[in-house]
């Protein structure tokens, strides 16, 4: 099974990420801006053609909206440098067939989702990774469903 | 005098009104209190009540955000002094996520969640019945219930499937499954499970008894005409008014004060 993830970016102020801040910051975790993304994992078979993936998604109303959203392919199916992934912990299934929003994917076995975190400094750089830790444990992640995958 | 109970509403919370208009009818004074509200009224209560909706619109995840409100400093430390808590649907979801039930973790350390549905995380909105599963003296909020009680409710969620470590929930299993969904009769078995909750879990305790998170909604099922449609038998608007099952929980909730 070949992966590949697509993130889709709020284009209009995030107040979920806005609440996220807020409440790391009462808990004493020290960071001053925040970005949330929304991630879509999905799984072809290794010679299946994805392609067209991208293009099909964005006709997909419950999950892109053209007129707040930036949907884009990531280089890999996992987190980069500085940034977290929470998930539910459960192993995603291998499907005939898999729809989302009555689309169905063509060519994708499997799907999963993600939230993509990343703490930022007063620069706008990434806080130390123990920094995210304590974000993960504090908040963001409930390890009895959810995992948290870095990189 | 009655014992006065704080039903707190956050942003997003729905169900204040049903739930205090439960608990009043079953002999308690109720004030709704906001979250923010930092008076010395919403500190002195007898209980407190979180009840169904969306607190903090479900940021993060259900009852993340409303796990860390300051409100629920108070509810923490009212809950640590034996007090009685009683967490209603998205109310039972902040309780798990402070981490007050199961209670096997420390404050705001959730070692359990109610967490998406199965199949598909799909919210369902049903009429279901639960049954009590632990001796009704284990717990001052459920003492005057009869072993067995089966209580009518409405199941109302998209996130209540009981989730955590298969340690957690062997723990669980011995010492904190207050009810599982069930038949009228008390029947119990999957089929009766409208989520997928592991150990077919409507309910869980805290050891000491005095803090109770339900995902269904009992106070949706209180009076006759809040009964499913071909459970009606009233025939009169009288009849229709007249007390259901759900109302016997939060009669016995109340007896928790005496």
């Amino acid at each position: 099974m070949i992966e590949h993830a697509f993130e889709i970016r709020l284009a209009i102020p995030d107040n979920e990420a806005y609440t996220a801040l807020a409440t790391l910051q009462r808990l004493g975790v020290a960071c001053d801006g925040i970005a949330r993304t929304d991630i879509h994992v999905f799984g072809f078979e290794d010679t299946a053609d994805a392609s067209g993936l991208e293009a099909q998604l964005k006709t997909v109303a419950t999950i892109f909206n053209p007129n707040k959203h930036r949907l884009r392919a990531r280089e890999e199916p996992r987190p980069g440098a500085g940034e977290v992934w929470v998930s539910s912990a459960e192993v995603p299934a291998v499907h005939d067939r898999v729809t989302i929003g009555g689309v169905e994917l063509r060519g994708v076995r499997t799907a999963w989702r993600a939230t993509s975190w990343r703490l930022l400094d007063s620069a706008g750089k990434d806080v130390p990774e123990a920094i995210l830790d304590q974000a993960v444990e504090t908040l963001l992640c409930n390890p009895a469903f959810q995992r948290a995958i870095k990189l | 005098m009655k014992p006065k109970v704080v039903v707190y509403v956050f942003p997003g919370t729905n169900s204040e009104h049903e739930t205090k208009r439960a608990l009043e009818d079953s002999g308690v004074d109720v004030a709704l209190v906001r979250s923010d509200d930092r008076t010395s009224a919403a500190k002195n209560a007898d209980g407190y009540v979180l009840p169904g909706g969306f607190a903090h619109e479900d940021r993060i995840r259900a009852g993340a955000v409303a796990a860390h409100d300051r409100a629920m400093d108070v509810v923490i430390e009212a809950a640590q002094k034996g007090k009685p808590v009683l967490g209603i649907c998205n109310g039972a979801q902040v309780l798990l996520e402070s981490g007050l039930v199961p209670g096997t973790s420390s404050a705001r350390r959730p070692s359990a969640a109610f967490a998406p549905n199965l199949p598909g995380g799909r919210f369902r909105c049903v009429h279901v019945h639960v049954r009590l599963m632990i001796p009704p003296a284990r717990s001052a909020l459920l003492s005057a219930l009869p072993n067995d009680a089966v209580i009518p409710a409405w199941v109302a969620h998209g996130e209540g499937r009981l989730a955590a470590s298969f340690d957690e929930l062997a723990r669980v299993e011995r010492e904190h499954l207050a009810f599982v969904y069930s038949a009228p009769d008390g029947e119990t078995g999957p089929e009766f499970v409208p989520n997928g909750s592991a150990l077919g879990a409507a309910a869980l305790i805290n050891k000491a008894g005095n803090v109770l998170a339900i995902m269904p909604h009992p106070e949706r099922d209180a009076w006759a005409y809040m009964h499913r449609y071909d459970l009606v038998s009233a025939k009169t608007a009288q009849e229709a008014l007249q007390p259901s099952g759900g109302i016997t929980f939060f009669r016995s909730f109340a007896k928790a004060f005496a």
